[in-house]
């Protein structure tokens, strides 16, 4: 099937960008891709430094949130122009492992959070006696019990070894550690003893314990928790025991993976009802409690299944437009039956009651630690930026990009052509899953099924064609642009961002059908992160209320300043240098030979 | 029994469905190599315009609607304009006035959006798709905005309520009539394509289109024209769907991915395989759900296994669907080409 798309689609990336020789390096000759790449690495891990101030926390936690989730869908865009701008298939199901990724750290995250909220389980040991023994004039009262554990007191005897004057009675009573005044213990039996023999009478104490309240009186909760022996009247004592005995209760703390998840709970859970029946879902993801086990299989469950799908797909030869339409199919399979199975996803509602993720010691969490997440998306988009770079830079890289080409003739040439495709699917696959993973953690934990739906699949095929198709930088840029656009747009006008993207879609395909990176130089990310700070700046120093006053209706400063600086500062620094060039040129006595130095190259 | 005839019927009159939105997707995809995925959405509109036409207050919900469009526009601009559009008429016609109307409407739209975007875009296969996926999502908002995202109905004749019953099986009316129309449809579509000069004029282009070209035939304007036949269709489709489910913004979206497994299944560009792939799919999905219903749950939630198991129907079919597609990209009706690039 002939793909004519596919001709006009490889002819970037085969243009070599000319080294740069920098002034004070002598002979180190550094791409200036490189350099750009740098000093974006720099610039992303210094992000959290930047910002003004005096800047609000709340509203520095917000820009640092969006930084992350937009990070995160960075790697996403990665994944999608890894398949299609470099190999020429065209994924609208990235999506699916997006969403794989997504849903297990979700899972984990939401299993932790049940683990965390679950009353201890109670399990109760041998039961042990306590013998406490009395003779003669004791001070009254007296403390015959001091609690090391917790118990409950299951039964208490009294046997008389000598028989007391009659008219004594005694009272067992409870005092809690918290307060140890004796005048507000508690009776825990319910008949008063009677001391008078006859000697060897075993007397079972009737305890308290009918109602509710009562049935704490039997327990001994807290340690230092007291009994205590009274004796009221005059006289002789005589001698007696008693045999209290308590069956020690054992609190065991609930592990992830022991307690259905919140979204899981329609059966009821009772931790101590011998009758709990685990929901069927809970053995399914329970090994994911364990951090390590669920970000191994956010990456690997959804490479895996990426490379099974890929590995049929084509081997089979299915391609071009077809791949598409197919991947897009299998997309709306696994939406259809996600939200259909809400016994074992959470369907529509999605995953929502999620505790932070504990890794490496480290909790990342948006709500707190927001600054570790932004850190390690941040370290993840740039390790995965590199990655990618070495391998588009391998033979591996140039035969994706032949194949791209022109299949038939990497074939010819003795190439399984199957086996490289399904080995990049994979890889975006994983890459699409981390990508997922981490934008659960940005997102204020939630998890639903907006990942696995078709326009959420589609909108990440468009921030690549906007950033620049069959080129990395592009790919994140894409993501970064469209996403703080979005921000933009739909924070003051959220009913008209639809008809903006769509807008956006036509004009980048019309207009830009290389993106804006081949436009914008390679210089462009670093310009939109600069946009953005200077938008948050001037939102700091109120630049925005002044304008929304002296256009009078609505939120608008934020629409007719904001977005054009967003949007276009992604040609400062091509701006910049082309004015820097000018200057160059027309300086009077200062002939520079032009071309000599020209930090922008591709232009 | 009873149960396998009715659920036979439910599947050809959801094929019925299918064929129609295909059908023109057959057209736009397998003949003009377009991925319009703003396909769906003229199905919606289509879908919108039988309400605004056959529901007495449709056209005065429309213009105000259209009111309070302006009116937000407007105010983005910082202009306070009030538009006090209102109109009165009843509009209330016959659903079968109303699908020429449609037929000729939302195929105008299509013959703009050819005009105004596709045309440069021919030979981008992929591009089409994410260029249209803009189309339909704006075409998704202003309808939304001008009609809120309450659901509509499309109201259907008198004499199409009832239904008849047969040996305990019902047959709404309703649903006998969508098969019919599937079946003029066809054959109107059949002799359009093989017994007309503008047939002759679209299949010499789609064929060999230099050729074509050299032999006097005006190529962009045959262009134009198959496409808006194409959408046109939709938009009947659409409006008929719209007399047996909710008419809402995001209804074109439910049926593209199955409308283009459709035209995959059953091959590009033949009329017989959409026939044959609609058919398939839709009496499968029919039959599963039967199936699901009988096998898994007997008698024990009559009233809510529509919603549980056509989902689950679907996802089979569609599984089923991409499964025979990995096989057999070709198709069921092989086209016979010889290209190599």
């Amino acid at each position: 099937m002939t793909e004519p798309a596919n001709k006009k689609d490889g002819a970037n990336h085969s243009t070599r960008s000319p080294a740069l020789a920098l002034p004070f390096l002598g002979n180190v000759k550094v791409k200036p891709g490189v350099l750009v790449a740098g000093f974006s690495v720099v610039l992303l891990l210094a992000i959290p430094q930047l910002f003004p101030p005096g800047i609000d926390a709340k509203s520095k936690q917000n820009w640092l949130d969006l930084f992350a989730k937009f990070m995160a869908m960075g790697i996403l865009a990665l994944s999608v122009d890894l398949v299609w701008g470099y190999t020429g298939l065209l994924s609208l199901g990235q999506g699916v492992f997006f969403g794989i990724g997504a849903y297990m750290i979700a899972y984990c995250l939401t299993l932790h959070k049940a683990a965390q909220d679950a009353r201890p389980k109670m399990t109760e040991g041998e039961p042990t006696t306590v013998v406490l023994h009395y003779q003669g004039n004791f001070p009254s009262p007296k403390t015959v019990f001091i609690n090391d554990g917790k118990y409950r007191i299951d039964s208490i005897q009294f046997r008389v070894l000598k028989a007391s004057t009659p008219g004594l009675t005694a009272v067992l009573t409870k005092l809690p550690a918290a307060s140890l005044d004796p005048d507000t213990a508690e009776q825990i039996h319910n008949d008063t003893l009677d001391l008078t023999g006859p000697v060897g009478k075993v007397q079972p104490m009737v305890l308290k314990g009918e109602i509710a309240e009562e049935k704490i009186l039997r327990r001994l909760e807290e340690e230092g928790d007291r009994l205590y022996l009274e004796v009221t009247g005059n006289g002789d004592r005589g001698e007696g025991e008693f045999t209290v005995v308590l069956i020690p209760e054992i609190e065991e703390y609930m592990r992830p993976g022991e307690v259905p998840p919140q979204f899981m709970q329609y059966t009821g859970f009772a931790p101590n009802d011998p009758n709990y029946v685990p929901p069927p879902g809970l053995a399914l993801i329970a090994p994911l409690g364990n951090a390590g086990v669920a970000v191994a299989a956010s990456l690997i469950l959804p490479a895996l299944i990426a490379g099974l799908f890929g590995g049929v797909i084509f081997r089979l030869g299915v391609k071009g437009v077809y791949f598409a339409l197919v991947t897009q199919a299998f997309l709306m399979v696994v939406f259809l039956a996600v939200r259909n199975q809400q016994r074992f996803t959470g369907g529509v509602v999605g995953i929502k009651d999620m505790s932070s993720l504990e890794l490496f010691g480290q909790s990342f969490d948006s709500a707190e630690n927001v600054r570790a997440t932004v850190y390690l998306v941040a370290a993840a988009l740039v390790g995965s930026y590199f990655i990618c770079a070495l391998l588009i830079r391998s033979k591996f890289g140039r035969i994706l990009s032949a194949i791209q080409d022109n299949e038939n003739r990497v074939l010819a040439l003795g190439y399984t052509t199957a086996l490289y495709k399904t080995a990049v699917f994979a890889f975006a696959g994983l890459l699409a899953g981390l990508a997922g993973a981490l934008y659960v953690l940005a997102n204020h934990p939630v998890c639903d099924t907006v990942y696995l739906s078709v326009p959420f699949s589609i909108e990440a095929v468009i921030w690549v064609a906007i950033g620049g198709r069959g080129n990395l930088f592009g790919a994140v840029l894409g993501a970064l642009l469209v996403g703080f656009g979005q921000y933009y747009v739909s924070s003051a006008l959220p009913e008209f961002w639809p008809i903006a993207l769509g807008l956006l879609f036509i004009a980048t395909v019309l207009f830009l059908p290389r993106g804006l990176t081949p436009v914008a130089g390679p210089g462009a990310l670093l310009g939109l992160l600069l946009g953005v700070f200077l938008v948050i700046y001037l939102e700091k120093y109120n630049l925005f209320d002044a304008v929304d006053q002296y256009l009078g209706v609505g939120r608008r400063g934020r629409v007719f300043v904001g977005c054009p600086i967003i949007l276009l500062s992604v040609f400062i620094p091509k701006g910049l240098t082309m004015l820097f060039k000018a200057l160059m040129r027309f300086s009077p006595g200062r002939a520079m030979p032009t071309g000599s130095v020209s930090p922008v190259p591709g232009s | 029994m009873t149960g396998l005839l009715e659920a036979l019927f439910n599947g050809l009159s959801l094929s019925s469905i299918l064929i129609l939105a295909a059908l023109g997707l057959g057209v736009t995809f397998g003949v003009m190599r377009v991925i319009n995925m703003a396909h769906g959405e003229m199905m919606m509109l289509g879908a919108y315009l039988g309400y605004v036409c056959t529901n007495p207050y449709g056209l005065s919900v429309f213009v105000s609607g259209l009111a309070s469009l302006a009116r937000e526009t407007a105010k983005i601009f910082g202009i306070h304009w009030e538009p006090s559009w209102q109109t009165s008429i009843e509009l209330h016609w016959n659903l079968y006035l109303v699908l020429p109307v449609v037929f000729v409407v939302v195929g105008l739209a299509g013959y703009i959006l050819e005009k105004g975007l596709i045309r440069f875009l021919y030979g981008r296969p992929l591009d089409t798709l994410l260029a249209t996926w803009g189309v339909g999502l704006i075409l998704q908002q202003v309808i939304q905005l001008i009609f809120s995202g309450n659901p509509k109905g499309v109201g259907i004749p008198e004499n199409l309520t009832g239904q008849w019953t047969y040996a305990d099986s019902r047959f709404p009316y309703y649903r006998l009539f969508i098969i019919a129309f599937t079946i003029l449809c066809l054959v109107l579509v059949y002799v359009g394509f093989f017994y007309t000069s503008l047939g002759l004029k679209i299949r010499a282009v789609t064929q060999n289109r230099p050729m074509a070209s050299a032999m006097g035939i005006p190529t962009s304007q045959v262009d134009g024209l198959t496409f808006a036949f194409g959408t046109g269709l939709a938009g009947v489709a659409g409006c008929i769907l719209g007399g047996m489910y909710n008419v809402g913004p995001n209804m074109g979206q439910d049926f593209i991915v199955e409308a283009f497994m459709v035209v995959i299944l059953g091959g590009m560009g033949q009329l017989k395989g959409v026939v044959a792939g609609g058919l398939m799919v839709g009496v499968s999905r029919g039959i599963a759900e039967k199936f699901y219903a009988n096998a898994l749950i007997p008698n024990l939630f009559p009233k809510y296994i529509e919603e549980v198991f056509s989902p689950i129907a679907r996802i089979t079919v569609l599984a089923l669907v991409i499964g025979f597609i990995m096989v057999r990209p070709s198709g069921l009706v092989r086209t016979k080409e010889r290209v190599y690039d």
